[in-house]
């Protein structure tokens, strides 16, 4: 004999993340500061990947006072992965999506690797001087499994 | 057999927002040539709460920058919202932006005796005579 269930009796917080995530996890915001006038490649969010885990990324969030690049960039079993954005103009973005951008490729540590965290660089050099210079902030949703 | 006879309304804020809160909009009021610096928008949740935010909406009549902030715990936590030009933004995400980080009152400086910020202050340049801009913020409160 089957017992019917009601959607109402059987979901409950685990069943609502595998439907909002694909996965049993509730992704968290790391956010970097304020930064003025960073050199190219100046790092303006590093998540340091926990010791054991494979992190996947939900979403980010970039804003920027003027028109650049920038990277996502993380290694997954020692190899280097990318995701480039452009901006236009001045600006601000935040994306999230119920996919991980990086799913199939997880961000993860081993030993030897060059990088321990996945990283939101700009591209080019910002302008104005470390004071009052163009302002940048970089954010980073992410959600962290134990490695397989 | 309907969707309605089969999830409650619980369930379907759960997988909407990832708890089972309902949000609101905390609407501010038109603000006149904001000064560089000035708050645009303030408001609170109660001692026993903790505030999350869903999503923004922005209109400036002016090129300008925003700073979101709010307490969480012992720290202030920021977000740079800088606007292309002139016009709206509306932004609603299924996570709330500061996940990890929700609004609280500040444990250490105010032994638990005030609630918890949110706010929104010009960053940019002073908006000229006549600029106007007008804040909302997207909350779910949640008891602590």
């Amino acid at each position: 004999m089957t017992q019917q269930v009601s959607f109402a009796e059987s979901i409950n917080a685990g069943g609502s993340r595998l439907l909002r995530w694909g996965r049993d996890v509730e992704p968290e915001w790391e956010y970097g500061g304020l930064w003025y006038s960073l050199p190219p490649g100046g790092d303006l969010l590093t998540y340091e990947i926990p010791t054991g885990k494979d992190v996947y990324i939900y979403g980010y969030f970039i804003s920027a006072e003027e028109e650049n690049e920038f990277v996502v960039g993380w290694l997954n079993n020692g190899t280097f992965y990318t995701k480039r954005i452009q901006f236009p103009s001045k600006g601000t973005l935040y994306f999230v999506d119920n996919v991980a951008i990086n799913e199939g490729y997880p961000a993860n540590y081993r030993q030897g690797d060059p990088y321990d965290g996945i990283a939101i660089y700009n591209v080019n050099a910002g302008t104005g001087n470390p004071t009052g210079g163009a302002v940048y902030q970089a954010g980073l949703l992410h959600a962290d499994i134990e490695a397989e | 057999m309907h969707i309605g006879g089969v999830i409650d309304e619980g369930g379907a804020r759960l997988v909407r927002h990832g708890r089972d809160v309902e949000l609101r909009w905390s609407y501010g009021t038109e603000i006149l040539a904001p000064l560089q610096g000035q708050t645009v928008f303030e408001d609170y949740v109660d001692v026993d709460k903790f505030g999350y935010i869903y999503g923004y909406e922005i209109t400036s009549t002016h090129d300008n920058s925003m700073l979101l902030f709010w307490s969480a715990g012992t720290t202030t936590q920021s977000i740079h919202i800088p606007l292309q030009s002139k016009g709206s933004t509306y932004v609603t995400l299924p996570v709330a932006l500061n996940e990890g980080y929700p609004i609280s009152y500040n444990d250490v400086a105010t032994g638990g005796s005030k609630p918890g910020f949110y706010a929104v202050a010009s960053f940019g340049t002073d908006g000229i005579p006549g600029s106007k801009c007008n804040v909302s913020i997207l909350i779910g409160e949640v008891p602590r």
